[in-house]
């Protein structure tokens, strides 16, 4: 019996394990291969040379530098938008806090393609077409959700009697927020930051939208390397896609894994 | 510090954002898929062919009329509602699954297990469902394994299996987060008090602690529905082309097709499911803070 | 109607022979929390278990409800050893120090589960729920969610959660320790009485001396995983075996020798003990110490006299020795001088006791 369960663990978790890592390494694989012809399980022959096709194309590097630049500057952003509203949700109690915080919900449910479908035509008459600024807003209204949720439970989790004692010590308001109250809540606004930097490296519709041809970011660049190069360009492009974000990924596990998450999902 | 002023005013930022840049798009959107093709609505009605203008003060439901009376229509918006329940369910089983597997398990195992299922949530949406799309593709890996054996594989690549195992890739991080959260939150002695009233383990997890992780579990089955419900990347990938998911049906009316109030049609068509199910997640909330859990 | 083989089940069937644990054993990383513990728990017997916070006093409960694994040793219920046995499967019931209540779950739900998983007949079911429920006075909350009633009715709730379940062990974790002090009087008393009249075989945790003498037949003092004593409540009051037990149990003077001539006199490594209450003012010259009373502290029914004792020359630290003495009113003021009487003096030397414990009184010296 105890075997069996042992057995059906053992092929549940390598399953898993192919389910996620198994289109990741394959295609990764495909970096490094000159070719790979079905049905052979190995590649005819390992080159680097579609390494030097990415590193030579200045409109791959152009869109590097492009994400690289938007999503720090959206994190950023975002941070001063919503950081004094999430503590306001917290702790103070106002007209309309509960419908504000629901109506934030609202952005999550109408579908993100029709989202900028409708926004074109705001965006034409606000002349904001292929600019930076364009594509920040559309890149920050991504993030709203998380920089304003997670870090409203984080401040909502300092016990007030951390504060209390506070300014009983003599500090006034502002002092006890960035003494006690902000490094406490940092954890939980760190997996904000972490959440909208991903969303704003992971964003391509909107950005495309509304910044292409001029602004490529690295995800949009990827849906035109996918139908105009070789699979293995894509695969190349995809590395390195990755990189920040597994990077990240490695940074922040036990953060991310904290709870935070989970906590500034529910709406009280 | 007690003025309610002053919390309202720190909450505008983010408020004024959303009305300005969602809010408003949402609502004259919705004008012009009546027919009302002023002000704002001006530019792309200039360029959209096949539109329906108002005819009456409060304008006409002839492009909902002509949208939902299109089998194409319906059979693409069965498509997406079933790879919806599909890719939800089979999220839910797995993130539970993962979840209890922790609780019950402190081995090294189940924790490689919880770090290996946010994964995904690192890699961009685009690399996934490109990996996923040649991983089972004609030459793909699947295939080229089971070819050595000597089994002609499946080609999932461009058909809804793709979509859903696509899905449940980018949407799984999300939910055991959630679930792995609400299910830890639940404190020992409850457990241990059912374990000693006499319950397995599966009893436990059954009637004590699923029920009191429900508000998590409830939101991670509404934002993995809502996401699977309008994404785009996925679908528009690794996807047939018909049937086709909304998301990607949304985006080729608005540019290849050039009928923009169809493609506006069809959003609010997802939005109100979507709303429908994010009822149920505001539901779930107020119950548990009205204290009926906890 | 078949039934799963339960030991709960046939109750009737075993004869009772109660809670017997032989050479159980716990280790955490390099800590052994629990060395080697025998007990011997008689049917319809309540033993405590007393000791400070990380004697082993809780790890030994979980081990006999089966929440964590011994890594030696036996546990016995009723003749069976249950020691491989998972929680679910023993005959034993636990109320939790935090109650543990399900908060999804109504009082009779909560009281209902045990039986539910025993897939006992609606009509019984409801019927054992609401007897128990009577027992604990909790019939009219039976709808009530545990969040809407009281610590004290939480608190029964759980009791009756685990009466229901009729356990051959009753096991009890720190089960006052969220009362407050009046209400905990109170509770401590219908605790007792309802384990006397229904005749269960208890084991009971707590840090608290008062609560542990007030209820058991007998106490069992551990420290550091061991059980130091293991007697009835007044015998470890009267006649401690070692200094620990003396000192956790009621309140104790420590003189650092023996009493002689009129001083304390170091004498290998023999401390001196006698309890407050055994130490009284009197006459300067006429008892056995002599001091100077430096405060007398009201304690409503009593005064509590601190003094300190004459320094002698020849003590190594040079410094005075306070003791405390317990009266009702003492005729003394602060400043004073006075003689001490001491009687049933204690000696230890290393912890143990040197001098016989005698369980009777023996008046004077």
């Amino acid at each position: 019996m105890d075997r069996v369960a042992r057995t059906l663990l053992g092929v549940v978790v390598a399953g898993l394990c192919l389910f996620v890592f198994g289109p990741l390494l394959w295609l990764g694989a495909h970096a490094f291969v000159s070719n790979w012809t079905y049905p052979h399980l190995l590649p005819d022959g390992l080159t680097l040379r579609w390494w030097r096709v990415v590193l030579d194309d200045p409109n791959l590097a152009a869109a590097v530098q492009n994400s690289l630049t938007f999503a720090p500057l959206t994190v950023l952003a975002s941070a001063v938008i919503c950081l004094p509203a999430a503590y306001a949700f917290a702790r103070h109690d106002f007209f309309g806090r509960r419908t504000m915080l629901i109506g934030l919900f609202a952005t999550n449910a109408f579908p993100k393609m029709g989202l900028f479908a409708t926004m074109a035509s705001l965006f034409y008459a606000l002349d904001l077409m292929q600019t930076v600024l364009g594509i920040l807003i559309v890149h920050v209204i991504g993030t709203v959700v998380f920089m304003t949720w997670i870090p409203a439970a984080a401040f909502a989790a300092v016990p007030r009697s951390l504060e209390e004692a506070a300014r009983d010590a003599g500090a006034r308001p502002l002092r006890v927020f960035f003494t006690v109250t902000l490094p406490l809540a940092l954890p939980g606004i760190l997996v904000a930051a972490i959440m909208s930097f991903l969303a704003s490296f992971d964003e391509a519709q909107g950005t495309y939208l509304i910044g292409a041809p001029d602004y490529m970011t690295m995800p949009t660049q990827m849906y035109s390397l996918v139908l105009n190069y070789p699979k293995q360009v894509a695969a190349v492009f995809s590395l390195m896609l990755s990189a920040p974000s597994v990077l990240l990924l490695l940074l922040v596990r036990r953060q991310v894994m904290g709870g935070h998450l989970a906590e500034g999902f529910q709406i009280r | 510090m007690r003025r309610p002023g002053r919390g309202f005013a720190m909450a505008m930022p983010p408020m004024l954002l959303i009305l300005g840049f969602v809010g408003l798009p949402i609502v004259t959107a919705g004008l012009y898929s009546l027919g009302h093709f002023g002000g704002l609505n001006s530019t792309t009605a200039a360029i959209g062919q096949h539109q329906h203008e108002a005819t009456t003060w409060w304008g006409t439901l002839g492009a909902y009329t002509e949208v939902l009376s299109n089998p194409r229509f319906r059979s693409d918006l069965a498509a997406t509602v079933g790879v919806t329940i599909v890719s939800t369910a089979i999220v839910m089983v797995l993130a539970i699954g993962i979840a209890l597997y922790q609780r019950f398990s402190d081995s090294a195992l189940a924790k490689g297990l919880a770090v290996l299922s946010i994964v995904p949530m690192f890699i961009p949406v685009v690399i996934g469902s490109w990996a996923i799309l040649t991983f089972y593709s004609g030459t793909g890996f699947v295939r080229t394994v089971l070819a050595q054996v000597g089994i002609d594989g499946p080609v999932w690549a461009y058909t809804q299996t793709a979509v859903v195992i696509g899905s449940v890739w980018t949407s799984l991080p999300f939910a055991v987060l959630m679930v792995t959260s609400g299910v830890q939150a639940v404190p020992d002695a409850l457990i241990d008090a059912a374990r000693d009233a006499g319950a397995s383990r599966a009893r436990t997890a059954a009637g004590i602690i699923l029920p009191i992780a429900a508000v998590p579990i409830v939101i991670a089955v509404t934002f993995t529905s809502i996401g699977v419900l309008g994404s785009f990347t996925v679908p528009y990938l690794t996807g047939p082309n018909a049937p086709a998911m909304l998301g990607v049906d949304i985006a080729n009316y608005f540019q290849a097709f050039n009928q923009p109030q169809q493609s506006i049609v069809m959003a609010f068509v997802v939005f109100a499911l979507a709303s429908a199910i994010g009822a149920f997640y505001v539901w779930a909330n107020f119950r548990s803070a009205s204290g009926a859990v906890r | 109607m078949s039934r799963a083989p339960d030991p709960r089940v046939v109750t009737e069937a075993i004869t009772p022979k109660g809670l017997r644990i032989r050479g159980l054993r716990k280790v955490f990383g390099e800590k052994v929390v629990v060395a080697d513990f025998d007990l011997d728990v008689r049917p319809g017997e309540l033993v405590s278990l007393l000791g400070p916070s990380g004697c082993g006093k809780t790890t030994t409960l979980r081990m006999v409800a089966g929440f964590l694994a011994a890594d030696a040793g036996r546990i016995e219920i009723d003749g069976s050893d249950v020691v491989r046995l998972p929680p679910d499967r023993r005959p034993s019931a636990m109320v939790f120090q935090n109650y543990a209540l399900w908060p999804h779950m109504s009082v009779f739900k909560n009281v209902a589960y045990p039986l539910k998983l025993r897939r006992l007949p609606k009509a019984e079911i409801e019927r054992r729920v609401l007897g128990v429920l009577e027992l604990v006075d909790l019939a009219h909350h039976r709808d009530s969610r545990p969040a809407t009633i009281s610590g004290g009715e939480q608190q029964r709730a759980a009791l009756a959660r685990a009466l229901v379940q009729e356990p051959h062990v009753l096991l009890l974790d720190e089960p006052l320790s969220n009362l407050d002090s009046k209400l905990r009087v109170k509770v401590r008393e219908d605790i007792r009485e309802l384990q006397q009249r229904l005749g269960i075989t208890t084991v009971l945790v707590t840090h608290d001396q008062d609560e542990a003498l007030s209820m058991s037949d007998r106490v069992a003092v551990m420290n550091d995983g061991r059980i130091e004593q293991f007697s009835a409540p007044d015998e470890l009051y009267d006649a401690p075996r070692t200094s620990f037990v003396a000192n956790f149990v009621g309140q104790l003077n420590t003189l650092p020798g023996v009493v002689t001539g009129g001083r304390v006199a170091p004498r290998d490594g023999i401390l001196t003990c006698v309890r407050p209450e055994h130490t009284t003012c009197v006459a300067p010259g006429s008892g056995d110490l002599d001091g100077i009373v430096r405060r007398v502290v009201p304690r409503g029914a009593f005064q509590e006299v601190v003094i300190d004792l004459d320094s002698s020359g020849d003590e190594p630290t040079g410094g005075s020795t306070t003791v405390r003495s317990m009266a009702v009113r003492p005729d003394v003021s602060p400043g004073q001088r006075v003689g001490l009487r001491l009687e049933r003096p204690m000696s230890f030397r290393d912890g143990a006791r040197v001098d016989s414990p005698a369980p009777t009184h023996t008046p004077g010296r």
